[in-house]
């Protein structure tokens, strides 16, 4: 699964220990999403949408 | 942050000090048990039984500690802790079984002992997690 999650955090000028911090996460489950390594649940997912106030699908793409 | 007001980097690091705490005390605990007997109360049967059911109590404080550290990580350590309880589980049942058969047709005469399995089981835990830990953490950003 790809994602933006990269290009969002960059945007709103966070660091991954910060997005970390606001989603819940240890900031290696954040790299490893970042990096493709680690597809999160569907609980994290909608976290990660609400936090940058887009949809699921603007965030995730399935490959 | 949840409901405990807590962060993630918090309640990891209490849930672990929890623990740590719990496995000193179960491994006190178990000394006490294994030494006591013949060092410091000459064999009285029931001291002995009591050490050991404290020692069991304790136990099972350490194990409901693990169960909470476990429940508090994220899902991504969940995994690698699950995935490495599976290869320990796996590889314990596969090598014990394996030895077992190596002694009873006569090809090895090393004495085994329990602690040899908790020795393997320990190790083959440990192994598990480094390599997957290192894995994930290849390319690490700060």
């Amino acid at each position: 699964m790809k994602n933006r999650l990269k290009v969002l955090r960059a945007e709103h000028n966070y660091t991954q220990a910060k997005l970390a911090e606001l989603l819940d996460v240890s900031r290696q489950t954040v790299n490893a999403i970042e990096k493709g390594k680690f597809d999160p649940s569907l609980p994290l997912a909608f976290k990660a949408a609400r936090l940058f106030n887009l949809s699921i699908e603007e965030i995730f793409q399935d490959e | 942050m949840n409901q405990t007001g807590l962060t993630f980097k918090q309640r990891n690091k209490q849930n672990t000090l929890n623990l740590a705490k719990w496995t000193v005390a179960w491994l006190l605990t178990l000394a006490i048990a294994s030494f006591g007997p013949h060092f410091l109360w000459q064999d009285q049967t029931v001291i002995t039984v009591a050490a050991i059911v404290i020692n069991i109590l304790v136990g099972v404080m350490m194990i409901l500690a693990n169960k909470r550290q476990l429940q508090g990580m994220d899902e991504l350590q969940q995994r690698v802790q699950l995935n490495a309880m599976g290869i320990t589980l796996g590889a314990s049942l596969v090598f014990g079984l394996a030895y077992s058969l190596l002694q009873s047709s006569g090809l090895v005469l090393f004495n085994e002992d329990i602690s040899h399995l908790v020795l393997f089981m320990g190790v083959t835990y440990l192994v598990c997690i480094l390599v997957m830990n290192k894995q994930l953490n290849d390319e690490d950003e700060a």
